[in-house]
């Protein structure tokens, strides 16, 4: 029937081929626009069933609470803290500008956004702060009322009055109120001199706040900022804005942040720093592959090209094939928009996949239609005759190779399966045009030639040979065989998605880093709770956990202090004095006598309490005394330097005065407000950048964090990790369970499809050969290759991986062709040398174009990339050797009988 | 997790102690009079009370009423209206002052000590460098006690300046304020500052005498002497008890463990018994120096 219907077309394309050709170009055409309304889901998720339960809660997670992949900016930390401080707070606050690209960025929390952590402390603590401050509202209120530097100043001068200060130092009545706890007010007076010199001098000046974090003590973490628990990496967490647009979906941001990057770099040149995170690693590895594919597919199109001339000795033809497939591909695209309506991260890959496959079907058209050219000396009966011959071969090798991706239609892996119906139909529109559209070209191309048009047999003659030495061809392939049979024991399978990628990127460099030399993980698992006791019940459990599995925990409840009812209680005293206190504007008038006047007390009472502090014995008086002496030089400094100055110079210090007491009392008003608000902290009026950490979009539903400990990119330590997460609810979510699911469906998946379309093909094969022995035979290349494949990996040192897995199916579906071109001919013609002289070499250029195609990839940077080209190389090159090889030296065996 | 603490450490500066007060009475009473130390009074309240509460502890009696005074003039007006039973005061008042008061010198405080004279480097060759020029420091409320006993003209260890006849052609400018003396001596606007040698090595760990060099330096003296006023001890039977007690535990009060504190505010490791030969000497150097034969007011 299949004859039948190949002769019937063969007839209609040779009389009619304007039509046909015109049929396709409308086809072609029409399908346009359907190709330009082809969506393209870029989010990974989208491989992913919604109706599996781990993925479906994983897209309820993102909808209630945003999509909280961050990218993480990782500054070492060095020898100078603050200076690596000073890189993260500049990226934070130039990311931040960034709103058109990113959601926020967070390098710490902020103190007067957690009301200076006061409801934290203790109650010695704050009963001790509540009476500091109610006995000293005078002073306060003097502070707030400091208007101008010179009032700045003087209240230091009466703050620092010896007398006062040296009888609290001499009484010694409570150790922890000293020269330690007056480092505070002497920091603001140090930034206050300093700055009004700088400003004086037209410097440029650091803000207040940004002086006073930097000398913070206790540890980074204490001070509220990201950093690693040995403190020797700062972060900068970034959520970045997506864009379902583009392939990396963060592309213009990471463009943006990393240009902001660069130039803090410049700044701050002894600070390392770069980036890291899913969404960069993710976005860098859809970059580098699409530069690698970029420039496979360039050396594939060169070297494919070169095989062609090498091969047919001519460009028109081959062209003429590219034209075929280029529509068939179209066609494809058209169907996938009109069946599918989107492409993925997975499915994007077939026309990749059908460049190689498709070719084939015209590199086996055109070397046979050679043939019969050569023979019959006319256009329209070499068409027929290939149609008629090959074009069977074609049709039965490429329903086979389509029917083995189809069969990924019964995995539990949706990318695959929706590649798998793109990639097979796509197999079949390609079949489809080779046998109609290409002949018909080939008839107005040629047909215009005349009598010129002529063609050469392409031939490899050592491929003759083959069938003329069968013994010694059997023999050396199963002792081969037989002796790589040891090597399938140990073949190796490496799920490490992280060792997939370039490893010269710095999102991966950065990764290493963070995993190798610190406890911090950019990979979390969320547990969602509808309310804060539950909150806390899992967030204990998972803090009884194993430190080894979970490094830290967050949720709401790290942000909510204890009983606060009671804590703001003990602020009364306090909340009462500071109420009444007003805090003026400043002023921008500089008196620059009275500035100087208060400068010269100021120094005075500085040099004699100094010299008080510098009797003790105590180191920590001595170095009290140290800093005292320092502002009081500083105050002289300034003060001679404002007699001495004229006019304009002074001028400048006005806006700095406005700034900088400005900031002083808005630092003040800030704590008091901190102070006198009686509202407890509670999820509702969390700061915004907390709340969209930690709690839902409608406030209903609360995120506990668990952080990894440890190496989730490896198999074992995820599985460890999920299993325990798991154990405490059973319903978490997160990045690392996506993960963890989806590759382990993927590589399912991948086997599943593999043996599924070993099956198909074998079932395909016996019902249109109708023979056992032909379609055993048909098959051998295909297996034995794989078998070879298999044998050769752990020799070649090469691994298995859930990138080069996906080779498994190509080379099933590709691998196949060759055999059934083989026996095809050699049932046609009966005859081994046949099949030597012109198949063998029509499959051998079919395999070196696949090869070529896939080969390129081999020098990808990617390292999942690379190693898919390699596997595929080495598969078609085991495929290829025991198709031209080993099964005509079969066929000649079956010849003799 | 937030322990933001800086900011706040700055209004922790500001709080004030309750004074402890215990009502007594009759207590004996102590001043302290040295001139030239830094601090003030009000400076020494705590201080005071905490060698109040010493004292108190170790003899069992009420807590004693105590006086500093740094200044000459302030501690001669509070001492015009009373006299104290008994005094720590330095040795240049005492030996100033012993007549007028009818002091008696019973403990001196160890260890003794060394006065520096300091001038910005290269300044003072020679010791006419000096002649006419202000010489700042909290030993020239005593000026006599420098020029006589400190550094007279026959001063060995000054006699190693170059042309040595005594401090009396300096320009005294007695201050309690070193630092800022330390600090017009820097800007040449003083011509030496004069320290107590713990004064200079303090300064010297600050690192504030790095253009500063070392001009002369006198013998070692107890830092401060504890005296009993007019008529305590002039006969056994005037004596009282209490006095006894007061003058017992401060000769003791090195060997108390919470003391300490007391002692370093103090400047000194201990009082021990006056050795009185050589306060003799000194006493008569200092009546008889320039042939001065009365100095009693």
């Amino acid at each position: 029937m299949l004859k039948r219907l190949l002769i019937s077309l063969a007839t209609f394309i040779t009389r009619q081929p304007w039509l046909t050709a015109g049929l396709y170009m409308i086809l072609a055409v029409g399908a346009i626009p359907a190709v330009l309304k082809i969506e393209f889901k870029t989010d990974q998720n989208d491989l992913v069933g919604a109706d599996l339960e781990y993925n479906r809660r994983y897209l309820d997670f993102l909808k209630e609470f945003g999509d909280l992949e961050f990218i993480y900016v990782v500054i070492e930390v060095g020898e100078d803290q603050q200076e690596a401080l000073a890189a993260a707070r500049e990226i934070r606050e130039r990311v931040e500008q960034l709103d058109e690209h990113v959601e926020w960025a967070l390098d710490r929390i902020p103190a007067e956004a957690m009301r200076y952590g006061i409801l934290h402390r203790e109650d010695e603590e704050l009963e001790v702060l509540a009476a500091a401050l109610a006995e000293n509202r005078d002073l306060l209120e003097k502070l707030g009322q400091a208007d101008r530097l010179e009032s700045l100043f003087s209240f230091f001068a009466g703050l620092l009055d010896p007398e006062e200060v040296g009888r609290r130092f001499a009484s010694g009545e409570d150790n922890h109120i000293g020269p330690g706890a007056a480092g505070g007010a002497i920091s603001l007076l140090e930034h206050s001199l300093a700055s009004t010199l700088a400003a004086l001098e037209g410097r440029e000046v650091d803000s207040l706040t940004r002086r006073l974090e930097a000398e913070q003590g206790g540890s980074l973490r204490e001070r509220g900022y990201l950093a690693t628990d040995n403190e020797k990496y700062l972060l900068v967490e970034i959520l970045p804005k997506k864009d379902t647009g583009t392939v990396e979906l963060i592309r213009e941001p990471l463009l943006e942040i990393r240009k902001v990057l660069a130039d803090v770099q410049l700044a701050h040149p002894e600070v390392e720093l770069g980036l890291t995170g899913r969404p960069v690693l993710q976005a860098d590895e859809m970059m580098t592959t699409d530069k690698d594919m970029k420039r496979a597919t360039l050396a594939a199109l060169v070297g494919v090209f070169a095989l062609f001339v090498i091969f047919f000795r001519r460009l028109g033809r081959p062209l003429l094939c590219i034209l075929t497939l280029s529509i068939a591909i179209l066609l494809t695209f058209a169907l996938t928009a009109l069946t599918i309506g989107y492409l993925t991260l997975l499915s994007i890959v077939f026309a990749a996949m059908l460049v190689g496959l498709g070719i084939d079907f015209g590199i086996h058209f055109i070397a046979r239609y050679q043939e019969e050219l050569k023979r019959e000396g006319e256009v329209e009966a070499a068409i027929r005759n290939t149609i008629g011959t090959t074009g069977r071969a074609i049709v039965i090798g490429g329903i086979t190779t389509a029917a083995a991706f189809y069969m990924t239609l019964f995995v539990d892996f949706k990318g695959l399966r929706e590649l798998g119906f793109i990639a097979g139909s796509g197999v079949l529109i390609c079949l489809f045009s080779m046998i109609t559209l290409l002949p018909a070209l080939i008839i107005l191309f040629d047909s215009r030639a005349g009598r010129k048009a002529s063609a050469r047999t392409i031939r490899v003659p050592f491929l003759e040979l083959a069938g003329s030495r069968p013994l010694p061809i059997i023999t050396i392939a199963g002792v081969m065989t037989g002796a790589g049979f040891f090597s399938l024991a140990g073949l190796p399978y490496n799920p490490n998605l992280l060792e997939l990628q370039d490893q010269e990127l710095d999102s991966v460099k950065y990764e290493r880093l963070l995993i190798e030399n610190s406890d911090f993980s950019t990979w979390y698992a969320a547990f969602i709770v509808a309310d804060i006791e539950e909150a806390r019940r899992r967030q204990q459990s998972l803090e009884a956990l194993d430190k080894e599995v979970i490094a830290r925990t967050e949720s709401v409840l790290d942000y909510l202090p204890d009983r606060q009812l009671e804590k703001l209680e003990r602020l009364e005293t306090a909340r009462s004095a500071l109420a009444g206190i007003v805090i003026p504007a400043a002023a921008e008038e500089v008196d620059a006598k009275k500035l100087g006047g208060a400068l010269e007390l100021l120094q005075g009472n500085l040099f004699d309490l100094a010299d008080l502090a510098a009797e003790a014995n105590e180191e920590e008086g001595r170095r009290f005394a140290a800093r005292l002496l320092a502002a009081a030089d500083l105050s002289g400094e300034l003060a001679e330097l404002l007699e001495n100055s004229p006019a304009g110079k002074i001028a400048r210090l006005s806006p700095f005065q406005r700034d900088w007491v400005t900031e002083v009392n808005g630092l003040l008003s800030s704590l008091q407000a901190a102070v006198i608000e009686t509202t407890p902290i509670s999820p509702t009026n969390l700061p915004d950048i907390l709340r969209s950490r930690l709690v839902s979009r409608d406030g209903s539903e609360f995120i506990v964090y668990a952080y990894a400990n440890g190496d989730l990119w490896q198999e074992e330590t995820m599985r460890h990790f999920i299993r325990e997460m798991r154990r405490i609810d059973p319903e978490v979510t997160g990045a690392p369970v996506q993960v963890y699911e989806s590759a382990g469906r993927m590589r399912e998946g991948f086997e599943k499809a593999a043996l599924y379309s070993l099956g198909v093909v074998f079932l395909f094969l016996l019902a249109e050969l109708r023979s056992l022995r032909l379609t055993l035979l048909a098959m051998v290349p295909l297996l034995v290759g794989l078998l070879w494949l298999l044998e050769a990996l752990p020799l070649l040192k090469l691994d298995f991986n859930l990138a080069n897995f996906f080779a498994l199916p190509i080379l099933i579906g590709c691998g196949v062709d060759g055999g059934v071109h083989i026996i095809h001919r050699f049932r046609e013609s009966g005859s081994v040398l046949s099949v030597g002289k012109t198949t063998a070499a029509a499959v051998t250029l079919s395999f070196l174009t696949t090869m070529i195609g896939f080969g390129a990839m081999a020098t990808a940077s990617h390292r999942g990339v690379a190693s898919l080209g390699l596997m595929m190389i080495i598969g078609l090159l085991c495929i290829l050797a025991a198709t031209v090889v080993l099964l005509p030296a079969l066929l000649k065996l079956t010849e003799r009988k | 997790m937030l322990q933001q603490r800086g900011i706040l450490l700055l209004f922790l500066f500001f709080s004030q102690f309750p004074e402890k007060c215990r009502g007594a009475d009759a207590p004996p009473s102590l001043a302290i009079i040295q001139p030239g130390r830094p601090g003030s009074p009000k400076a020494a309240e705590g201080f005071l009370a905490r060698l109040g509460e010493y004292l108190a502890s170790q003899t069992g009696l009420a807590r004693p009423t105590l006086s500093y005074q740094n200044t000459p003039k302030e501690a001669l007006a509070a001492l015009e209206k009373k006299n104290p039973d008994l005094g720590i005061v330095s040795l240049g008042f005492y030996l100033e002052h012993r007549k007028r008061f009818g002091l008696k010198a019973v403990l001196e405080a160890y260890p003794l000590r060394k006065y520096v004279l300091v001038a910005s480097e290269g300044r003072v060759k020679t010791a006419s460098d000096l002649d006419g020029k202000l010489v700042m420091g909290g030993p020239l409320y005593e000026p006599k006690f420098v020029q006589r006993i400190l550094f007279p003209e026959a001063a060995k260890t000054a006699a190693r300046l170059a042309d040595w006849q005594g401090a009396s052609a300096w320009v005294p400018k007695p201050t309690t304020r070193v630092s800022s003396a330390l600090y017009q001596l820097g800007k040449n606007r003083v011509g030496a500052v004069l320290l107590y040698d713990s004064q200079y090595e303090s300064m010297k760990n600050l690192g504030r005498l790095k253009k500063v060099e070392k001009v002369i330096e006198s013998s070692y003296y107890p830092p401060a002497v504890i005296v009993a006023f007019r008529g305590a001890f002039k006969s056994a039977a005037t004596v009282s008890e209490e006095q006894r007690l007061l003058i017992t535990a401060l000769e003791k009060i090195s060997t108390v463990k919470d003391a300490g504190e007391i002692l370093q505010q103090m400047g000194c490791k201990e009082f021990r018994r006056v050795r009185s030969g050589w306060l003799n000497e000194v006493e008569k150097k200092y009546h008889f120096e320039r042939g001065e034969k009365n100095e009693e007011k």
